[in-house]
């Protein structure tokens, strides 16, 4: 797409999206709109890790981590304060140092790919295992119970930022949920646009040019993951405000379902594992009705259709599709123009936007 | 800069500090020795070619320069201190660019990024203001004559337009030192030729070390050739005397049409 195509999509995505953000609330019933609230708050989680997986190359199996810390840091802080207003800040800042601090020893030790995602799932792993040993009086934060098992099931609502006496109710979490995830979106776009951005995305493509041009290629990483798991803790926070905190959100499932959307909707790109989350988990909610059929199964059955079928995601197999379908006559006009190489001038048609070449190594 | 410095010295009738300097660097893999304890040295402004037979160790020591390995002894010199075993972006940053023999580029970005890349860090670390950075790449793509690619995927491209894309960006990042290893492989002959000429226009502004098989090339750009042979420099002299030499001869040229 053209630069100008891209600005009018994005324009109108833009205005489709705030649209069905202010609709939605009027057409579903409230139960439902608290699902959909959740399926947002994981879109949010899955954009974390398109983000630092489709474009850092960062393959983090442990995403659930800093979601997870995210939403226990908002409960704690919550419940004690009083006020969410700074639980919601530290529910971001908490899991960014520790996505910071992890990746230090992690970027800076130069451990390999595979290595990294080993350690991100053993880390989620121990999350699991150490929250749900927290039950009984001797597990408190302040006056926060953590609950073992259980979790937080008292886990405060959201406020208007201090003002305790106003706390929001579901459809106020919809529409900051909803506007999060548009905000987020196109800050991941933005963000990826920068000189930052830039060389994050080269970095992925190939890690050893960038290095011999001179990029520290550890504080690129660094970044970006802590920016992932900054907005893994707010997804958290927003779970944590529908649902309630518990061990589950480290849990193995919680790591495996992002992963899934992100390889469904397309690596590389940042509106198909938005949409591919928020789909698959419509789907296999729906399909979970049915008597005798497993969520879990259904999962995992979509996956291995992927990636025997649609193995680049939906996202960048549709941009092919497009490319192919919207110039047809190119492959024929294709006969060099004179003064110029011929060979390469065959391919008239980039079919990869660069932002879109399913990139993530390993 | 550094040539004038160079110029000035030999005024003063002191042989010219180095630009780089190796003096018995060797490296091991297990129990190979692939550099032997090599002892090498460029003046500013220089344009060396390194020649010699596959396996030589040529790739080995352009890896050892740029800290891709990190030597197992000796010592690497460049503008007078000391860089072995320090890590690639320290020693990218103080001023040697490579173009590794494998082409290593970002098939999914377009050719205008890959300068952008380049002329970026450069302007960082000179200092310079962020405006000056896209003006400056459009000038490269343009005196580099890709601009007609600039927008093309680089994944997409010909061989020798890749190596055009691969050369630019090194070059655009304007480091003291060039390191080309067989940037010439693949070409056809009028591409060649405009390497050659792009080579020669290099020559003077910084200091390169060219490894290339092509005589041809050698014979277009170069004054002073160094010959390794199983890890350990057999001659160095000038162009026509090492290609007269019976022992490089023997050892590699033997094997290919001279
Ligand atoms: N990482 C490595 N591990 C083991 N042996 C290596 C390694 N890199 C290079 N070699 C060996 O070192 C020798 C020199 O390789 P290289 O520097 O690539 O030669 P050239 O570039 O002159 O053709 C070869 O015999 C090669 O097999
Ligand atoms: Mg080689």
């Amino acid at each position: 797409m053209s630069p100008r195509g891209r600005t009018v999509a994005s324009v109108i995505g833009f205005v489709v999206s705030v649209a069905a953000i202010f609709v939605l609330p009027h057409w579903l019933e409230l139960f439902t709109l608290i699902n959909a609230t959740i399926y947002v708050s994981m879109a949010i989680m899955t954009l974390s890790l398109a983000l630092i997986w489709g474009y850092g190359g960062i393959l983090c199996f442990g995403q659930a981590a800093f979601f997870g810390l995210g939403g226990y840091t908002y409960a704690v802080c919550a419940i004690n304060f009083g006020d969410s207003t700074w639980a919601v800040v530290l529910a971001m800042v908490v899991p960014a140092l520790f996505a910071a601090l992890l990746g230090y020893f992690v970027f800076w030790g130069r451990i390999g790919d595979v290595y990294l995602g080993v350690i991100t799932l053993t880390m989620t792993l121990i999350f699991f295992k150490l929250f749900n040993a927290t039950a009984g009086d001797a597990y408190k934060i302040g006056s926060a119970a953590l609950g073992g098992f259980n979790g937080i099931p008292s886990t405060p609502p959201l406020n208007l930022p201090w003002d305790v006496g106003t706390a929001l109710a579901p459809e106020d979490i919809w529409y900051i949920a909803a506007g999060l995830l548009v905000l987020f979106y196109f800050g991941s776009r933005w963000l990826l646009s920068t000189s930052f951005g830039r060389v994050v995305i080269s970095i992925r493509e190939n890690e050893r040019r960038t290095e011999l041009l001179g990029y520290d290629i550890r504080r690129y990483k660094l970044g970006i993951f802590t920016i992932g798991g900054a907005m893994a803790g707010m997804a958290g926070i927003l779970f944590a405000n529908c649902v309630f905190v518990s061990p589950t959100m480290f849990s193995l499932f919680y790591n495996a379902q992002v992963i899934i959307w992100v390889t469904v909707g397309g690596i590389g790109t940042l509106l198909g594992p938005i949409f591919g989350s928020i789909a698959l988990q419509m789907i296999v909610a729906e399909l979970g009705t049915i008597d005798g059929l497993d969520p879990n199964l259904i999962l995992g059955a979509i996956l291995i259709l992927f990636v025997l079928l649609v193995p680049k995601g939906v996202l960048p197999s549709l941009r092919v599709l497009w490319e192919r379908f919207r110039k047809p006559p190119a492959v024929v006009e294709a006969s060099p123009p004179t003064g110029r190489p011929a060979a390469g001038a065959q391919k008239a048609t980039p079919s990869q936007q660069p932002a879109a070449d399913a990139g993530g190594r390993s | 800069m550094n040539a004038s410095v160079a110029a000035l010295e030999t005024a003063k009738g002191t042989a010219p500090q180095p630009i780089i300097e190796t003096r018995g660097l060797v490296m091991r893999f297990g129990g190979v020795e692939v550099l032997r304890g090599i002892d090498f040295s460029i003046v500013p402004g220089e344009l060396r070619c390194l020649v010699g037979p596959n396996g030589a160790g040529k790739s080995t020591f352009f890896k050892c320069l740029t800290g891709q390995y990190e030597p197992s002894g000796g010592e690497i010199r460049f503008k007078n201190e000391s860089i072995g075993g320090r890590p690639s972006v320290d020693i990218a940053r103080r001023g040697i660019g490579i173009k590794t023999q494998v082409p290593s580029l970002y098939d999914g970005l377009t050719a205008r990024e890959h300068i952008w890349l380049a002329v970026k860090r450069r302007i960082a670390t000179t200092g310079g203001l962020r405006r000056e950075v896209a003006p400056a790449v459009e000038q490269v793509l343009e005196s580099m004559d890709i601009a007609h690619l600039a927008d093309r995927i680089v994944g997409q491209l010909a061989h020798g337009q890749r190596q055009m894309v691969e050369l630019s960006m090194v070059t655009a990042a304007q480091p003291d030192l060039i390191l080309l290893d067989e940037p010439a492989a693949g070409m056809t002959h009028d591409e060649v030729e405009r390497l050659a000429a792009l080579v020669l226009r290099l020559r003077g502004t910084c200091s390169l070390i060219v490894v290339e098989h092509d005589m041809q090339f050698i014979r277009m750009i170069a004054r002073m050739v160094t010959v390794l042979h199983q890890g350990q420099v057999l001659m160095e002299d000038d162009v026509e005397t090492v290609l007269r030499d019976r022992r490089v001869r023997d050892v590699y040229l033997g094997k290919r049409e001279v």
